[in-house]
Order: structure tokens, then sequence, then C-alpha cells
């Protein structure tokens, strides 16, 4: 065999290679999205575990938890607030449901109160969701926010989920938020 | 035949209103309240990602490193821009967009769009695939001199390198084969991206993560201190393709700028031991026992592909444990019989199936796509045996594959473009005035 024969087959085999490559990302090209996916949590599987906060790969989370307030009832006595039978309905620490205190409660007006997530405390631990969504309203419910999350091609949280509640969302609408269905 | 079904019906209801936990059908309890002062409803803030992490910006990124490296490694065969590149693309890689998505991990979304319907796959994903594939078949392992966070990160580390003994080399070099192999299976049904789950270095791009995976990180990093590259030789299951790819690359890295003086300076100098010393024409072994040889394989071949196909199968009993679906499909079956415990706010802690009742999830269409998982996997695993035995026996055919040269010559499927030879060579050191 001649030393250009052995070129020639050589690039033979390259161009059918680089075919098939170009052939098959067509064909996947076609199929595919034109936006970028990101990681979101669908509020209406989540069952509040908690897992979200020890199993992402950031410390704390990337998931916090956010308040649809359209949906909150401002109830005085909030039970994504307060722990069960608290000694009093203050600001007091041994009240509160939050583990760090990233609950802001502000007077609205008798008898309504704003309830505000502090996100640089809030470290997705869903306490306050479990609390809002088993008495209250389920206006408090956890959102991976996206100035953090480092968008993980296999998200550790969506390995640890126990609900199958993460998904891939389009990159320009990346929040699922809860409305008001009322 | 219909009464059954409409009591199918009825007690899958009963059992939701009754059995199961009510959690999701009681929210809303509370009105909205009818504020009387002129306070506004503040509205949920939804932050964005930086543009600098867009995978665009990173993918156009990629494409300029690749042709930088090309342009570096061929043009000016330059070992000490490259170590720039190599520090650069690791710092916006790396540390600066996190590691995802790469190429390496990148596999797993590709095969599983290939095998199911309805996976949310972007185009820079596929682009992030094929890019470095189309370098490898043009112009070599390009991909894994620089653009590869993974392999920029070891680059980095290697101090001492020493020759690994060829047995050892030649066994550990098949673990690749057999990783991607998994981790396709896993990919495409829906198990799970195993690739990502063992990143060993994305934990130190983001100064966080698993310490099991952060610990085994740095064990790599150390054994990659003498031991070049220990990951992205002896685990990357990208480098299966990238090796295949390049088999054929059109332009190949040549030591010597002008004629090899058969030194074996670039031998020692290389960390991968991708440089293979001048052949003998004259084999010790005759033609015949090298036929004979081909010949028993080819007579093993289907028992060996039999063999594989019950490894397979064998494979599925533990495999079919890691399915999410079959999994809670199984623990159902048990959940039936015992108590469902109550959850507190201090003990949250749920199974997957457990949440999937509480959720009133369809236990019929649940064991429906369970039953389909376990078809898919079984059919998959079956393919896996099958993968296993063509590189057994592609090994087995390479091993007696006769190679004759008469200087050092590159091997393009090893080399990951590190241009060390380069800077050992005596003739390209004469023609840059260097000796």
């Amino acid at each position: 065999m001649t030393e250009k024969q052995q070129y020639s087959r050589r690039q033979f085999i390259r161009w059918l290679i680089s075919g098939f490559l170009f052939l098959i990302g067509g064909f996947l090209f076609v199929k595919s999205r034109r936006d970028d996916f990101l990681w979101q949590i669908d509020p209406d599987k989540c069952v509040h575990c908690g897992k979200c906060a020890t199993a992402c790969v950031l410390t704390p989370a990337a998931v916090k938890c956010v308040h649809t307030y359209s949906i909150c009832g401002y109830c005085d006595l909030c039970s994504g607030y307060f722990v069960q039978n608290a000694a009093k309905l203050d600001t007091g620490a041994e009240n509160q449901l939050c583990p760090t205190g990233a609950i802001i409660r502000t007077f609205v007006e008798d008898p309504y109160f704003q309830y505000t997530i502090d996100e640089t405390k809030c470290v997705g631990c869903s306490r306050c969701v479990y609390g809002c969504s088993s008495f209250g309203n389920g206006s408090l419910y956890l959102q991976v926010r996206h100035d953090r999350c480092k968008n993980c091609n296999q998200c550790a949280i969506a390995l640890a989920c126990p609900a199958d509640a993460f998904k891939r969302v389009p990159r320009n609408n990346p929040y699922l938020l809860k409305t008001d269905k009322l | 035949m219909k009464i059954s079904k409409w009591l199918k019906v009825f007690i899958v209801l009963l059992l939701q209103l009754f059995v199961l936990f009510t959690n999701c059908f009681a929210e809303y309890r509370f009105p909205k309240p009818e504020f009387t002062s002129e306070y506004q409803i503040p509205i949920t803030t939804e932050p964005h990602s930086l543009l600098t992490t867009n995978p665009i910006f990173a993918l156009i990124l990629l494409c300029f490193v690749l042709m930088l490296t090309v342009i570096l490694l061929y043009k000016f065969r330059s070992r000490f821009w490259l170590r720039i590149l190599i520090i650069a693309s690791l710092f916006y890689f790396g540390f600066y967009h996190g590691g995802c998505i790469c190429s390496v991990g990148s596999i797993q979304n590709i095969f599983q769009t290939l095998f199911n319907k309805n996976v949310y796959i972007p185009s820079t994903v596929i682009a992030v695939f094929f890019l470095p594939l189309l370098t490898a078949v043009f112009f070599g392992r390009i991909f894994c001199g620089a653009a590869c966070p993974l392999g920029a990160i070891q680059e980095l580390f290697i101090i001492r390198p020493i020759k690994v003994p060829h047995m050892i080399d030649s066994i550990l070099k098949l673990f690749p084969y057999i990783y991607l192999g998994i981790a396709v299976v896993f990919a495409s049904c829906n198990m799970g991206y195993i690739i990502c789950k063992y990143d060993f270095f994305v934990s130190f791009f983001r100064f966080s993560g698993n310490t099991s995976i952060l610990v085994a990180g740095g064990v790599i990093l150390l054994i990659g201190t003498v031991v070049a590259r220990p990951y992205c030789r002896y685990i990357c299951p990208y480098s299966v393709l990238l090796r295949f790819m390049s088999k054929f690359s059109a332009q190949k890295v040549s030591i010597t700028p002008d004629n090899c003086i058969v030194c074996h300076l670039c031998k020692d100098s290389c960390p991968v031991g991708a440089i293979h010393p001048p052949k003998p024409t004259h084999f010790p072994e005759s033609k015949e026992l090298a036929l004979n040889r081909l010949r028993w394989i080819a007579v093993m071949t289907p028992i060996l592909l039999l063999l594989g196909i019950m490894f397979g199968m064998a494979l599925y009993k533990p495999l079919s444990h890691m399915h999410p679906e079959i999994k809670i499909v199984r623990k159902l079956e048990s959940l039936r019989t015992s108590v469902i415990k109550e959850r507190d706010i201090y003990n949250r802690d749920i199974t997957d199936a457990e949440a999937f009742l509480e959720k009133g999830g369809n236990t019929d269409t649940l064991i429906q796509s369970a039953m389909k998982s376990q078809k898919k996997l079984k059919i998959a695993l079956i393919f896996f045996g099958i993968y296993l035995v063509l590189v057994f026996i592609g090994v087995l055919i390479k091993a007696t594959k006769r190679r004759t040269n008469t200087e050092y010559v590159v091997d393009s499927c090893e080399c990951i473009a590190c241009a060390r030879c380069y800077q050992s060579c005596p003739r390209q050191n004469k023609i840059k005035g260097l000796l």
C-alpha cells in the first residue's frame, strides 16, 4: 500500500465520521430548544421535606423561601412564622419557627401583618413552608434563586428530592411562582 | 367488567380521601384581606443569573479557546503560551463558570435525548458536545489540552510524572469504556447523571460541595502529581469518544520540526506515555501465529457475545433498585401493609413513595410507566453487555496489530496536547536558538 492510498483512505474515514457527527448533531438540533434551561422547583409537587437545604452543592443552598403576597392571609397568628403553641405572638426568637430569623414581621394595619423573607438569612430549610402549607394559605414556598444557582448539569437536590419536584425550565422564564387562584 | 372498573375508580378516590394525606387540597384557607390603608401588595422578586455565565457566552469562548489551542500547538509550537491559555481557561470555565455544563457531562444529555421523548435539551448543550469531537476529527485531542477545566486543573498539578507500567496502564485504560457504558445506560433510562454526580473537581471550582467527593478529588489531584492526569487517562468517559475521533485526525503532533535524531528525550518528557519509540521492522512472532490468534478471536466472538448478554441481564436486578419509578412501585407495595408515620415540623423526613402518596399521584399510571422503564432498562443492559464484549474484542485485535516506525511518533489517541515534547526536543531548541 502506498503512502498516497493510505492518506486518501484516512481522509475518506475522516469525512465519513464528521458527516455522521453532523447528521446526529443536526437531528438533535432540530429536536432541541433554542433557549437554555435552568432548574426550578415545582411548588405544587414540593413536600417541604427540608432536603434542599442540605443536598445543594452550595452552602447555604441556592434554594430560598419566596412569598407570594397576593395569596397571603396577612394573619396575626402566622403558622409559617410562629411555632405551634407560641407563648406570645411577638418577634421573640423562642416564638419563631425560622431557625435563622429570616422572616421579618411588620405591622400593616389591625389585624394584618406583612411577612417578608430576608434572603440573605434564609437557608431554604422549608420549616416555614411546612407551617404555611399545612395550616395556612401556602403563600410561602421554595424556589431556586438564579442569582445563586450554579445550574449543575445534574442538580444534586433533584437527585435527593423525594417528590420529583425539580424540573428544567427555560432561562427566559425561570420561575414557577404561585399565583392568586382565589 | 364495567362495574369492576368503576369499583376501581371508587376505591382510588376513597384512598385519596381517607388513607392519604390531605395537604395538597388544604391550601388557601384564609380569605384575602381587604386593606383600609393605602397598603400596596408587594410583588415577588425574580433575580436572574449573570450574563457572563450564560451558556452562549461560554460556547463562544469555548470555540475561541479551541482555535487558540490549535494555533499555539501547531503554528507557534509554544508550551509557554499554551500554559497561560490553560490557566486562563481554568479560571473562566472552572472557577468563574462553575464547571457546568461541560462536554464530559453533556454525553448524558445527548443520550437521554436520543432514547427518550420530551427531554429538555438546549442547542448549546449539543454544540458543547459536538464541537470538541469535530475538532478531534481534524486536529486531535485539542479539547483536552486547554479547554477542559477538569484536564486543566490536573495539568497544573503534574510535578514529577512517572511511567506507568504498560500492563497496568492498558488494564486501567479499559475503565473509561465501562464508565461510558454505565453512564449511557443510566442517562437513557432516566436514572440520573452519574458522571456529574461523581465529578471530582467541580467542588474545587465552587469551593463547596459533597465532602466525600471533595476528598476523592483531593486524592486524585495528589496522585496526579506523580501519575499525570489520572482522571483524563483512567476515568474520563468523554476520552473514549475523543480517542476514537482523533485516531483519524488530519493534523498530528509532530515532535520535531525537522528530522528526528532518535534521542528519546521526548519520550521521557511525555507525561501520559503517548510517544512510541521506533519499532523494529522484524517481529519475533511469525505472521502465521498472529493470524491464528485473529481466527481464534473470530471463533470466540459469538460465545463472548452470549456471555455479554447474560452479564447484562444479570446486572438488571441490582441496577433496577436505582431506578426512581421502579423503586417507588416496590415501596408502594410494602407501604400498603405498614402504617404511614405522621410528619411534624421537627421530623419532616419523607420517602419518595410516601411523597408520591401525599401528593395524590396516580398509582396506575405510575405502574404502567414503571413497566415501560423496566423493559427499557433490560434492553439497555443487554446492549451494555454487547458493548462490553465489543470493547474487549477491540482490545484483543489492537494487541495483535503490528506497528513499524523508524522515529519517535505521537499516538494521537493518547496525546493530550500539552506540548511538553516540543520543549524537550533538541532539534526544536536548536532552531529556536535555545541550544
